[in-house]
């Protein structure tokens, strides 16, 4: 932990940080910092695929592929598919975050909670949530809510997990600390234990995205629900579009992306990050 | 004489400890104490560590439940935590996700005093402990010396009847050490609170008090009592400070010693 001296904090303290705004050329540096990279990856690719070393229709070049994403977009097709996608996964993931939050914190408070709720979420966690996608759709249909439910159950269970671990391991002096200024019961509940097991809880929130994310992918290819991204990708197989399903590809790589570093990261720096709680690198 | 503030009568602690896969066993921590605070006195309690010292703070502070015996305070027996103490702790325990103000405010909300009085409270109380431009800064932004001068005016801005410190000033560095002892006397001289506090520094002990009462090693019992009759403001390098820090190291060598003996006898 850095230890500051007293000199650097005065200096620094002199002028209270009040939430002063991000100069732009901080978004400008940010955007740099992760598109540059990117685009070497995208440049070897233009190279590699005009050599034609594989066979174009397999290994389009990227060109291509964006005219088709254009194309795709101008038609509106991809703007329908990434909406069902992204109503899917926020709508499961809103799910999972009301139950595994929920649950987690009940098995981090209650010892009675936790001996029962502890074997089913282990034998749970170890099943691969698109495994039981075929069970749901028994149960739905090929629905909208046999994907939903996938995905909630899979990401409710890495929150729960996280929240329950997050709980459990709060410092023993911060809920002395509250306690001894008294906060009992509920209030030392939400005045101590979340705020202080925020950290593990946003980690929950963040794997659950990305787990759900995934499956998300594989359940609307198994589904054939007719939109959404997987889907889209899975049906140009069947005819050999292949600027289609890389198109595809790399939106579902693009939006993945932004949902993790934009939406998920965004809440870390607002709250954890801010106050301290996760070490610095 | 007065009624002393704090009566501490025959109390004990046994801990049950898990040791896993079903196996428990017991310790005595605290055994029989007995110890009386009057009203406005700065009383330190020392010992070898590990004595349970701390644990016997946690009772008084009612984070920790006691086995037997009884703790009153101001006529009114403690069997849990309250806004009636004050309590500093050894690792701080500042709340990361608040501000230094958000932090003292904490207890001011719990004991109902009105929002219209946090801002002169929290100046008056920062100001004691000289971090007033520090009101919105994160915990995480502080020394550790800091921390604890927050620590401290968190647990006094709800005016407990009691402070208690557990080591408060064990996890830092001997000049920040030394500076927050002086600063604790002054606020100690300027508000007059009571004060009860834990430490394992003998040269401390006699700085800070008017009493310092001498535990045993585990199970904690009152091994002594010495009354600090020195004038202050106290020089560290006086004749008589350095006589009493002699005899108090003598007295828990001692303590040492006993326990040494007592290892080596049941060595094969």
């Amino acid at each position: 932990m850095a230890r500051a001296t007293e000199a650097t904090i005065s200096r620094e303290g002199g002028e209270p940080q009040a939430r002063s705004r991000a100069a732009p050329s901080y978004y400008l540096s940010a955007f740099l910092d992760n598109f540059i990279p990117l685009a070497f990856v995208l440049i070897l690719w233009e190279v590699v695929a005009r050599l034609e070393i594989i066979h174009p229709a397999l290994f389009p070049t990227i060109t291509e592929i964006f005219a088709k994403m254009w194309e795709l977009t101008l038609e509106g097709i991809f703007l329908r598919d990434v909406l069902h996608s992204l109503a899917r996964l926020l709508s499961s993931v809103f799910f999972a975050m009301i139950v595994g939050t929920a649950c987690g914190l009940l098995m981090g408070t209650s010892r009675w909670a936790e001996k029962i709720i502890i074997p089913p979420l282990n034998f749970f966690l170890a099943i691969p949530g698109i495994a039981i996608f075929p069970i749901v759709i028994l149960w739905f249909g090929l629905t909208e809510k046999a994907i939903v439910f996938t995905l909630a159950f899979e990401a409710s269970l890495s929150i729960m997990l996280n929240t329950w671990g997050g709980v459990k391991s709060v410092d023993a002096s911060l809920i002395n600390a509250g306690r001894a200024l008294g906060a009992d019961g509920y209030r030392l509940f939400y005045k101590v234990l979340i705020p202080a097991a925020l950290p593990a809880i946003i980690t929950g929130y963040r794997q659950g995205f990305s787990r759900a994310w995934r499956i998300l992918v594989a359940g609307e290819m198994l589904a054939s629900i007719g939109t959404g991204i997987g889907f889209r990708i899975f049906e140009a197989r069947a005819f050999l579009a292949s600027d289609v399903m890389y198109a595809g590809v790399i939106v579902i790589g693009v939006l993945g992306f932004l949902l993790e570093r934009v939406a998920l990261r965004s809440l870390e720096i607002f709250t954890v990050q801010r106050w301290g709680m996760l070490r610095e690198l | 004489m007065a009624r002393p503030k704090l009566i501490v009568r025959d109390l004990s602690k046994v801990f049950t400890i898990d040791e896993g896969f079903g196996k428990f066993s017991s310790i005595t921590a605290i055994d029989n104490v007995g110890l009386e605070v009057n009203e406005g006195e700065l009383v330190t309690l020392i010992g070898p560590s590990g004595c349970g010292k701390s644990t016997l703070l946690m009772i008084l502070a009612g984070l920790y439940d006691k086995t037997s015996g009884e703790v009153v305070l101001d006529g009114t027996p403690i069997n849990g935590p309250g806004l009636d103490r004050g309590v500093v702790f050894q690792e701080f325990a500042l709340f990361p996700w608040l501000t230094v103000r958000n932090n003292i405010c904490f207890g001011l909300k719990n004991k109902g005093i009105p929002a219209g009085e946090h801002d002169r409270i929290v100046r008056h109380y920062l100001k004691m402990v000289k971090l007033e431009e520090f009101e919105k800064i994160y915990p995480h932004r502080l020394s550790g010396g800091m921390k604890q001068r927050v620590g401290i005016a968190r647990a006094l801005a709800y005016s407990p009847e009691l402070l208690l410190m557990d080591e408060p000033f064990g996890a830092l560095d001997a000049q920040t050490r030394t500076s927050l002892q002086q600063m604790l006397v002054d606020i100690w001289a300027q508000t007059k609170k009571t004060i009860l506090f834990v430490t394992h520094s003998v040269r401390e002990a006699v700085f800070l008090s008017d009493r310092i009462v001498v535990l045993s090693r585990r199970p904690s019992k009152v091994r002594a009592i010495i009354e600090v009759k020195l004038p202050r403001p106290r020089s560290r390098l006086s004749e008589p400070f350095l006589r009493y820090e002699e005899e108090l190291e003598e007295l828990i060598a001692r303590e040492l010693a006993e326990e040494g003996a007592e290892r080596g006898a049941h060595a094969p």
